[in-house]
Formats: structure tokens, sequence, C-alpha cells
């Protein structure tokens, strides 16, 4: 009996996975709550990279934070960005490019736990440039990503 | 090498002013170097910093405690609900897998950071790792099952906080030593960099300030450089002279105003000109280039660097000017070549110098037409005066006169002998004076000439009450070689003036020899009288020719007053000198030098007659007013009128005394004797009438002797092969010789006195006239001139002529054979010309034919280039035919 409860409990989240919120917007016009599947429907951005938090060269793919952040109306405004160890950092609109930073949904095409860092991770193609490898980017690149807001000046 | 135009720069000639500026360049160059370097590396450590390898450790690390206790705090909910609700659920595991993901981070950062090098921070990570993984399998455990075990993982977790924060603190405690260990380094570096910039800027400072003082010295230095330019440049253009500088191409640099002034061009249109192009003549600028050139290949030039220098050159208006250069090459500053030109116009100096050798051209002429003047007089006064002499001469001896007449008539053949005496010495003086010695060296007995002189002195000497003494050297040389007739003139010449200005006194003749380097003598000869000596003041003058002096010694006597001068320039012409010492009343000591050489064995030795040679005076060889004549006296005179064997003679002279004067010595002496006036009268007689002698004057009107022997030889008539006589007062060998050429037998030279007269006819005419000799192949020796030799000339005297003749063309044969090898034509002509001369005279006209064939060829010179050693080889074997002939002569003496 508990063998198949374990069963069940351990099929369960595969299927509440799909529909469990990952990321919740709030915006101007209103909130919104976006699953793994929103995310994969928005256009996908990818690169391959090494960061300072994990060993060797990785490829990190999701959508354009600049994109999702759009969804809710908060292109231009200063964010919020909240992640589920209750770290939050601040985005200026000048900080939000059209293509990175990125919301990773996936690491080398899978996607990964919170014991990873997971599920969203913002990530800079840190590689790509020395601009990316500073303080204030790495500070912005938070990972346990759940929330975004408009932060109230 | 030489260095390319313009291969200096200018920083080169910085450095090698101030060669130390090299190394304080690399110094400063190496300051800069530290110093670029220091800052690269603060800046690399600064961008470490910046572009953080890693998140921030502390911040990483602390976070550990705060997840930990969220996760307790999760727990504890839980557990105070008793009910493992899904939000609890969920908090729960999102807690736990912060925490996880947490300890993951730090592990990642601190291994990253080599663990700071603490072996024990790893294994407390791991442990902590190791838990988690066994609490991670306890959470993903299905709820029910993880209910049951959520009290043990409280438990769990409560004991776990205690190494995590040992683990925090420790790890804090290595992020802090390790960033204070960074921020040491970095400060040191710091310090490092500040000390290097420092330093620089310590050695910039200085370098500027050596800078600054270079600047200045350079400054200072153009300043004077300037300066003395500017010198030089007003002392060039102060210059008298032109100051031209040009450039390595030939383009003038400077011009200065004495150049303006030569050459017509201002300096600004001169600088920047080729010198070549401006000043030099067209025809020379060709050459000029050249040399320009060629200065430039080798170093040196055809002007530059070769002391004065006259060349033409242009002006600006087309004129030329002669001008005096001197061209300096030089380098300038930068090695490159330049030309000082210092220019006189010298047009001025050469019209002077033109001037001044017209000036001196005419006053020589001047002065040899006046000496040309008074030969000619003199010469022109000889004849009248030998007409004078021989008149008194034949009257004295044939005509009966009175004790009275005859007195007078001696005296006035005195006069006369002295006037003539004073003639030939005029004659004498410009003679010698023409520079030649008359004589060519010979070989004499000097011991002799000095015991002869003294013994002619001492009949006058004991007139006058005097002594004479002569001293000769023991050791004197039998025989020297010299001017014998010069020496003999000065030495009668200061002998007479002693017997002459001295009375009831004593006279000293000494010679004395000093040996010369090299060979020879020089000869002194002192003669010394108690006489009346000769004031000081006047001793300088009395050996100036001309010179009369107002009283004593000239007037005193009825001398020419050329004596001494006479005796001046032939003791000069030896190579010696005259002099005297001498005072008023005391008597005078003359001397004179002269150069005398050993005799050589070639030379021949001349003793002939030598006294009119002493020029003693005239007392002594006059006579006494009672005396008689010197040679025969009139009384044992035969009477005029022809000898039974008495010769036709025709005497050709224009001039009526000497005519008059020849036919009564003829006729005294006993020849039948016609006269003629001119040349072409004299012709037309003899052709028409056999004369056995013909005495032909030179110079006639009308034709003269020469042209008329011509004529005569050339068509004899009925006087063929009569002997012609000349009569001349030249007597230049070139001229014997042209009489000679002509047929002229011998000649005498006036004045022809009756002794010289008799002397020459004796014998003659019982001569028979030999035969002309075929034209083809003329005789050895032309019997008519060596009859006539003989007549003229005593056996021994001919005799010894023959030898000097024959040693003399010996000599000329190897002159000739010397110029013929050095292919001298000119001298070769004058030598065997000469050599003819004698030798016609000498009647040897096979000897001469050969010689002149020699001159002729000579003369054609180098056109015909004919080989003239056959020809001497000729003449050698003609000269050997002569000596034979002579030899042969000797025997059957012809001379009576």
């Amino acid at each position: 009996m508990r063998l198949i409860l374990a069963v069940l409990l351990a099929l369960l989240p595969l299927d509440a996975q799909a529909e469990q919120v990952l990321l919740r917007l709030t915006g101007p016009a209103g909130g919104l709550a976006l699953t793994r599947a929103d995310l994969d429907a928005l256009p996908q951005q990818d690169f391959d990279t090494t960061t300072i938090w994990t060993e060797g060269v990785h490829h990190f793919s999701g959508p354009a934070l600049a994109d999702v952040v759009a969804l809710v109306g908060l292109t231009g405004l200063p964010l919020r960005l909240s992640a589920a160890n209750d770290y939050a950092v601040d985005f200026a609109a000048a900080d939000i490019g059209p293509t990175a930073p990125i919301i990773a949904t996936r690491i080398d095409r899978a996607a990964f736990s919170a014991r990873q860092k997971g599920p969203l991770w913002v990530v800079y193609p840190f590689d790509a440039a020395d601009e990316y490898r500073t303080e204030a980017i790495y500070a912005r690149a938070i990972w346990q990503l759940v929330a975004i807001e408009a932060r109230t000046p | 090498m030489r260095r390319p135009p313009g291969s200096r720069a200018p920083a080169e000639l910085a450095l090698r002013i101030f060669p130390w500026l090299v190394p304080l360049l690399g110094v400063v160059l190496l300051g800069v170097a530290v110093l670029l370097f220091s800052a690269n590396q603060i800046n690399r450590n600064l961008e470490r910093n910046q572009a953080a390898r890693t998140d921030n450790t502390s911040w990483v690390v602390a976070q550990a405690e705060v997840d930990l206790l969220k996760l307790q705090r999760a727990l504890d909910a839980t557990a105070e609900s008793r009910m493992l609700t899904d939000t609890n659920l969920a908090t729960l595991r999102q807690r736990f897998d912060v925490f996880y993901s947490r300890i993951d981070v730090i592990g990642r950062n601190l291994a990253q950071q080599d663990w700071f090098g603490a072996p024990e921070l790893r294994q407390q990570w791991d442990t902590l790792r190791g838990h988690l993984r066994d609490q991670a399998a306890l959470i993903d455990a299905p709820p029910l099952l993880l209910a049951e075990s959520l009290p043990a993982l409280r438990a769990d977790l409560a004991r776990q906080s205690t190494a995590v924060r040992a683990f925090t603190l420790d790890a804090l405690l290595q992020t802090v030593e390790r960033s204070d260990a960074e921020r040491h380094a970095l400060n040191g570096l710091l310090a490092r960099f500040s000390v290097a910039a420092l330093l620089l800027i310590g050695l910039l400072v200085g370098a500027t300030w050596v800078m600054v003082v270079l600047t200045r010295r350079l400054q200072a230095r153009a300043l004077a450089t300037e300066r003395i330019r500017s010198n030089l440049e007003k002392t060039i253009d102060a210059s008298l002279d032109a100051v031209i500088v040009a450039d390595a191409r030939g383009h003038i640099t400077h011009f200065n105003a004495a150049a303006e002034a030569i050459f017509g061009y201002s300096r600004a249109e001169a600088v920047g000109r080729d010198y070549i192009d401006m000043l030099v003549p067209e025809r020379m600028r060709a050459m000029r280039a050249q040399a320009l050139a060629e200065f430039h290949r080798t170093g040196t030039g055809v002007l530059a660097n070769r002391g004065r220098v006259v060349v033409p050159s242009l002006r600006k208006d087309g004129t030329e000017v002669p001008i005096e250069v001197v061209v300096i090459s030089d380098r300038d500053a930068t090695g490159e070549p330049v030309f000082f030109s210092f220019v006189r116009d010298i047009s001025d100096q050469m019209r002077i110098e033109t001037n001044l050798k017209r000036s001196r051209d005419a006053a020589l002429r001047s002065e040899e037409a006046k000496t040309r003047f008074l030969a000619v007089m003199s010469h022109e006064m000889r004849t009248p005066m030998n007409g004078l002499i021989a008149a008194l001469d034949i009257v004295l001896r044939t005509t009966d006169l009175t004790e009275k007449q005859r007195h007078f008539l001696a005296i006035a053949r005195s006069c006369s002998a002295n006037a003539l005496e004073q003639i030939n010495d005029v004659l004498e003086i410009s003679r010698l004076d023409s520079g030649n010695a008359p004589e060519a060296p010979s070989a004499f007995d000097l011991c002799r000439m000095l015991r002869e002189a003294a013994e002619q002195g001492r009949p006058l000497a004991e007139q006058r009450g005097n002594t004479v003494h002569l001293r000769l050297p023991d050791d004197a040389p039998a025989r020297v070689t010299g001017h014998r007739r010069l020496f003999a003139r000065v030495l009668g010449n200061l002998l007479g003036n002693a017997l002459k200005f001295t009375r009831d006194g004593r006279i000293d003749l000494r010679l004395a020899l000093t040996p010369r380097p090299g060979g020879g003598w020089i000869a002194r000869v002192e003669v010394e009288d108690t006489g009346i000596g000769i004031a000081e003041d006047k001793l300088d003058r009395i050996f100036n020719a001309f010179e009369t002096l107002d009283s004593g010694y000239d007037r005193a006597t009825e001398g020419t007053g050329l004596g001494l001068g006479i005796a001046r320039r032939a003791a000069r012409l030896m190579g010696g000198d005259v002099g005297v010492e001498s005072r008023l009343g005391a008597g005078s000591l003359f001397w004179f030098t002269a150069r005398l050489d050993p005799a050589g064995a070639d030379l021949p030795d001349t003793v002939d007659d030598l006294t009119d040679a002493f020029p003693l005076p005239a007392s002594l060889t006059t006579p006494a007013p009672s005396g008689a004549l010197p040679d025969d006296t009139p009384g044992t005179d035969t009477p005029s009128g022809p000898r039974p064997d008495g010769l036709d003679v025709l005497v050709v002279e224009d001039n009526p005394v000497n005519r008059i004067v020849l036919r009564e010595m003829l006729q005294h002496l006993g020849h039948g004797v016609t006269e003629a006036v001119n040349g072409a009268e004299a012709v037309e007689m003899a052709r028409a009438h056999a004369f056995d002698l013909i005495f032909m004057d030179i110079s006639m009107p009308v034709m003269d002797g020469v042209a008329a022997t011509r004529a005569l030889r050339a068509e004899p008539g009925a006087s063929d092969g009569v002997p012609i006589v000349g009569l001349t007062a030249h007597t230049l060998p070139e001229e014997l010789q042209r009489f000679a050429q002509a047929g002229l037998d011998p000649v005498l030279t006036k004045p022809i006195t009756l002794n010289a007269l008799r002397i020459f006819l004796e014998g003659a005419p019982d001569q028979e006239i030999p035969p002309p000799a075929p034209p083809q192949i003329p005789p050895v020796l032309d019997v008519a001139v060596r009859n006539d030799l003989a007549s003229a000339l005593p056996p021994e005297v001919l005799h010894q002529t023959a030898d000097r003749f024959l040693s003399e063309i010996a000599a000329f044969l190897e002159d000739l054979a010397r110029q013929i090898e050095a292919g001298d034509h000119d001298r070769i002509a004058a030598t065997a010309h000469k050599g003819c001369g004698s030798a016609s005279v000498f009647g040897a006209p096979r000897l001469v034919a050969a010689l002149r064939r020699i001159e002729t060829q000579a003369k054609q010179g180098n056109a015909a280039g004919g080989d003239q050693a056959p020809l001497l080889a000729a003449a050698r074997a003609e000269l050997d035919a002569v000596r034979a002939a002579l030899a042969a002569e000797d025997r059957p003496a012809i001379a009576v």
C-alpha cells in the first residue's frame, strides 16, 4: 500500500509539474502566472557558457527576460526579481537587453531542479563579453527565480 | 668612402656635440617602461577584482546558516501543525532544496578558491554534503514516509546547525584572511608603482632640466656661430680682394662688394648662380666643369689649392678681365665641399707690366742702337785711321825728309796710332759687353806669359828709372787652360798702368794660384807699384768704362780711359774680377783674378806672339821722336817702281784713301797695280785681263766683293784661277765662311800694314799657280789656299795652325756624333757650319763639302730625317785624308 502510494506520489509531480506555476509576474497590466509550457512558448534563446557557480561549459536555453517582462507590460520599468531562497535583486530597464539575460529553463537541454538552482535561473552569456563578468551582473544572475514585479520607487 | 650629399642629419650633429644624450634617453625610456609595466600590473589586479571570478564568498557562506534556519523553521511549522499538508510539504521541500543548493554553491565557490588552502574546510563541507545527500533521500520520499522521518530529520538538522555554524565561521575567517592578503598584495603593488612613478618623475624632471640646459647651450652656440658668421661676412664684404664662395655644385653662396666691382654683378644676381656659367669665359666652361667633376672624384682640382693662378674671367658686360685667383677648398659643417675664391683684378697690373716691358724693350733697343752706333762709328773711323797710318808709313819710308819733317810726321803717326788704339778699345769694350768670350779656352804656359810681360815692360821701366820684380809660385803648373788673350790683356793693362804712373820706383808682379774644389785654380795676379797712387774717392770709379777722372790717372796719360774698363770686363768674363788698393802718392796695388782649368791633353797648346795682346803704352812701341821706325829704316827701303818679278795686281776698293794706300804699298813692294772702284768694274777688268792677284774689298757699292768674286769664279774669263784676297774689317767666323764659299781665298783683315802685306806677298810671286782642279772632285787640300797661308805665316806657326785645325775639326766631329745621336738638328747644323768655316779657311774643300752635306741635311731637319751617320763617316774619312795630306805637305815645305 505504501509502495503504491509512493509510486503514485512519484508519478504525480510529473503531471503536476507541467501545470505548476513557475513564475509569477506582476505588472501594471495585472498579474500573470507562467508555467513551463508558457515559458517554452516564448521565443527561445540559447548559448554555451561557463558560470562561476558551475563547472565546465554548459548549454543554457530559455526565453529572454525582456520577452517575459513584456508579457505584462513591465518593459522599461524598474524591476525587482525574487527567488525561492528569498534573495531579490533590482533591475533597471537598461539592465535588460533584447536577448540577454535569459530566464534559463534548461541546462544542457534538460530541465533542472531547485537543488541545481532551478527551475528558473537568470543567466547571462558570461563568456561572451567582459561586461558580463562583473559583480553587478553576477548579483543579477538570480537562481530559483519565482517572481518578477515592478519595483515601487 | 665619401658621404653622399646631405647625409648628416641635425640630430647627428647634436649627438656629436652632446654624446651623453643617448644614455639619458635610454634611462628615460627604461623608466617609462617600468612605469607602464607597473601600471599594467595594477590594472590587471584591479581587473581581477572587478571581473570577479567568484561570487561574494562571505555572502554565499553566511547565507548557509540563514537557509538552514529557514529549513528548520519550515520543519518546526510542519511539526506544529501535526499534519503534513501539501503546502507544508512544498515549503519544506523548497527550503530543503534551497539549503541543498546553497551548500552546493558554497562548495563550488570554495573549490574555486582551493578551499583557501585549508583541507579541514573541505572535510567539513564533505561531511555536510554527505548528510544532505542522506537527508535528500528522506525529503524525496513519499509524504507518508517523510512524515514518519520528520522528527529524526529535525534532530539531525539541529545537530547539523552546529557543524554549519562552525563551517561558516571557519570559511568566513579564511575569507577575511584571503582578502587581507590580497589587499596587502595590492598595497605592495601600489607602493612599488608609486616609487617607480616618483623615480620616473624625478628622471623626467632631470631630463627636462638637462634639455633646458642643452637648449640654452645650443642657443648660445648658435648665437656664437651667428656672430662668427656675421663677422666673417663683414670681413668678406670689407675685403679689398673679391671673395666668392661657392658650394659643392659650384653655386655661388657669397659674393662680396669687391667681387661686385670686378665682375659687375650685384650680390643678389650672383648668389645662387653657377659660377662656371656666370664667370668663366665660354671657351673654358667645359674644361672647368670637368675640373669640378674631377675634384669631386679625386679631391684635387685644376684651381683648388693650387696657389695663385692667373685666368681670364667674364664680366657681366661680356668683356673679359684677367684675374689672379686663389681657390681654397674646405668642407662645411655637413661635410660638403665649399670653395673660397680670393680674386684680384690684375688688368691694371698687367697693363703696367706690359708698359714696363715695352719701356724696357725700348730702352734696351735704344741702348743697343747706341752701342751699335758706337761700334759702327769706331769701325768707320778705323778705316780712315788705317789709311792715315799707312800713308804716314809710306811717306816716312819712301820719301827723303828733313829731320824736322820726319820729326813731325813721326808725331803724326804716333798720334794716329794712339787714336786707332782708342778706337780699338771702344770696339773691344762692346765686344766684351756682348758677353761672349772672344776666344775659346786654350792651353798656355802661365808663368811664361808673366815672364814675357815683365820682360817686355822692362825697357819702359828702365826709361823711367823703375825696376820690375817678378815673383812666381814654385809649384805653378807648367800649363793651364783659360782665356789666354783675355788674361794677357788684363795683365798687360795693369802692368802698363804701373809702368806709366811710376817714376824711379819699383814694380812688383806677383802670381798666386789657389786650387779650386773640383779641379783648376783661381789665379790672382798682383801688380804693385810705388807710383802716384789714386785718391780714395776715385777708387770705385776707375773701372767704369768711359769714366774720365778729372785729374790724375787718366788725365795724366795719353791712355784711353777704357783700359781698366776693358780689364774689368775681361776679368769677369774669365770668372774673376779686378780690384785696387791705393793711396794717393804712395802707390797702388792692382789685382785681378781668373778661373783657370788644368790643361787637358787634347787641347792644343798655343804659342804665338802676344805682343799685340799686351796693350803696353804707345811710347813703348812708338819710336822716340828722333828714333827709327819700328820695322825697316827708310834708307834701306827700295824705291818704288815695278820689279821684274813683280805681280800684276788688281786692287778693288771703293774707298779712295784705302785704295791709294794699298796701291802705294804694293808699288813700294815692286808690284804692278791696276785699280777698280767696285765689284762690277773689277769683274769686267779681270775677265779682260789675266791678273796674278786680286785684292777685293768686301763692302762696296754697285757690286760687293762677295758677289764679284762669285761672278768671277763662275765665269773667270782671262783671270781663270786667280787668287782673290778679301779685304775686310768683318772678322766674324760666319762671314769668313760666306767669303770662302764665294771663292775668296784668304781674307786679310784691315788694317793692312806694309809689314803685313809684305809677309803676305813674300814668296807668293814665285809660286806657280796650279791649274784649277776638275770641279767634280775637289782636291783634299786646296793648293792655292795652302800656298797663301804658307806665304802669310811663318813655317812653325803654319805647322801649329795645322795641328790646331786638325784637333778642332776632330772635336767638331765628336760634337756632331753626339748631336746626331740626340737628334738636335739645330745644333748639328751650327756645328757643321762652324766646321765648314774652319775647313774652308784652312783650304780643305772636300772636307768642306762633306760637312756642308751634314749641315744641309740637318737644316732640312725632321722632314728629310735621313741617316746622318754615313755623312759623318764620310766627313771623318775626309779629315783623315787631310791629316795624311798635311803630313805629306810637311816634308817638301812649301813656305819659304
